[in-house]
C-alpha cells in the first residue's frame, strides 16, 4: 500500500485506483483537451499539429491513444455556424467521448499510424537522396575501417 | 537503479499530497510552492489512469519509495502554449517545465496489497513536462492557500526534439517563449 496514493485519493475526494481500467474518452476542462486512451500505460505524446496529439506506448512502437486539443475553440467556431447554444457544449463533448470509445478513436489512431509510416518513408527517401550527393574521400573510409 | 543524484531543497511532504516545490519562473535558483489541481487528480483517479497518477507520485511529488521529484532540476521553462485559443490569456499563462528524469513510474499490483508505483527505465527519446499556471485566474480557484504561487494542471512524457534531446520536439513552434 502506498500512503501517498491513499492521501491523494482522500484529499482529492476520489477513489484509490484498483487496476480495473477500461478504454476511456474524457474531456479535461483545465487543459481544454479531450483524451482518448484505450490502454492504461505510460505513454509518449507526439504532437501532430495544434489540434491533434497521438500517444505512443512508452516502450513499444504502438499507438495507445490520442488527444484532441483546443476543444473549446472548435466549439466556439461551430457555435456561430450551427447556431448552437452554450448548453450544447457538454452534450457535444459527451457525444464525441462516446464516439471515440466506440470506434472513432481506433480509426483515428490507425490513420495517424499510417501517416507516420508515410512520413518516415518520406524522410528515409530524402535521406537517401542526400546520401547520393555526398562523396566520402578514400582516406575517410580507411579511418572508419 | 543506483547512482542517480537526488534533487535537493525543500522536501515535498506526504501529508500534503497536492503541494510540490518547483523553480520560480522569475529566479530558477529559488523554489516556489505549486498546487496540483484537485480536478486533475480526481479525474485521473476516477478514470483509473494509474500510470499518470504514479508519474505524479514518483516524478513530481516524489514522497514514495524511490521517488524522484524532478521539478527542482528542471532543464528549461517555457511560457505560452501555441494552439487554437479562445481564452487568450489562459494559454499564454500556461508554463511548461521540462525535466529529464532518469526514471519513470508504473503501477504494479500484487496479491498481497493494493499495489503501488514501481520505478522503471524512462521512455526513450522523451522528456517529462509539467504544465503549470501562475495567473491570478488559476490562484483564485484555490481555497485558503496564501503562499501557493501556481497550479499544476497536467504532466506527461513527450517526444524529444531530434536536435536537442533535452527539450520537447518542435519546442520553438509549440511555445511562445523560453523563460530560462
Amino acid at each position: 500500500m502506498t500512503d501517498l496514493l491513499d492521501r491523494l485519493a482522500t484529499e482529492n475526494r476520489a477513489t484509490r485506483p484498483k487496476d480495473r481500467f477500461e478504454p476511456i474518452a474524457r474531456y479535461y476542462p483545465e487543459m481544454d483537451l479531450l483524451l482518448f486512451l484505450n490502454e492504461e500505460c505510460s505513454y509518449r505524446s507526439d504532437r501532430i499539429d495544434p489540434f491533434l496529439t497521438v500517444l505512443w506506448h512508452s516502450k513499444d512502437e504502438r499507438l495507445v491513444g490520442l488527444k484532441l486539443k483546443g476543444f473549446r475553440f472548435i466549439f466556439e467556431q461551430a457555435k456561430s455556424i450551427l447556431e448552437l447554444r452554450e448548453d450544447a457544449f457538454l452534450p457535444l463533448v459527451k457525444a464525441i467521448e462516446i464516439a471515440l470509445v466506440g470506434s472513432l478513436g481506433e480509426l483515428m489512431m490507425k490513420r495517424a499510424e499510417k501517416d507516420r509510416i508515410e512520413r518516415l518513408r518520406d524522410r528515409y527517401e530524402q535521406a537517401k537522396q542526400l546520401a547520393k550527393k555526398i562523396s566520402v574521400p578514400p582516406d575517410e573510409w580507411k579511418r572508419a575501417a | 537503479m543506483t547512482g542517480e543524484e537526488q534533487p535537493v531543497g525543500p522536501q515535498n511532504d506526504v501529508r500534503w499530497p497536492n503541494i510540490v516545490f518547483a523553480p520560480s519562473p522569475a529566479n530558477r535558483s529559488q523554489l516556489v510552492k505549486l498546487f496540483a489541481s484537485e480536478i486533475t487528480i480526481r479525474q485521473r483517479l476516477d478514470d483509473e489512469l494509474i500510470s499518470s497518477i504514479c508519474q505524479y507520485a514518483g516524478l513530481i511529488h516524489g514522497a514514495i519509495p524511490g521517488g524522484y521529484p524532478s521539478l527542482p532540476e528542471a532543464f528549461a521553462l517555457f511560457r505560452g502554449i501555441r494552439r487554437p485559443m479562445v481564452e487568450f490569456e489562459r494559454d499564454e499563462a500556461i508554463h511548461v517545465y521540462v525535466t529529464n528524469p532518469p526514471v519513470d513510474f508504473v503501477f504494479v499490483s500484487t496479491h498481497q496489497s493494493n499495489g503501488g508505483p514501481q520505478r522503471v527505465s524512462p521512455p526513450k527519446d522523451s522528456v517529462f513536462v509539467i504544465y503549470s499556471d501562475f495567473s491570478q485566474h488559476a490562484l483564485d480557484g484555490l481555497r485558503g492557500n496564501g503562499d501557493i504561487e501556481g497550479v499544476i494542471y497536467d504532466w506527461e512524457w513527450v517526444l524529444a526534439d531530434p536536435g536537442n534531446s533535452s527539450l520537447p520536439d518542435g519546442f520553438s513552434e509549440r511555445y511562445a517563449e523560453r523563460i530560462w
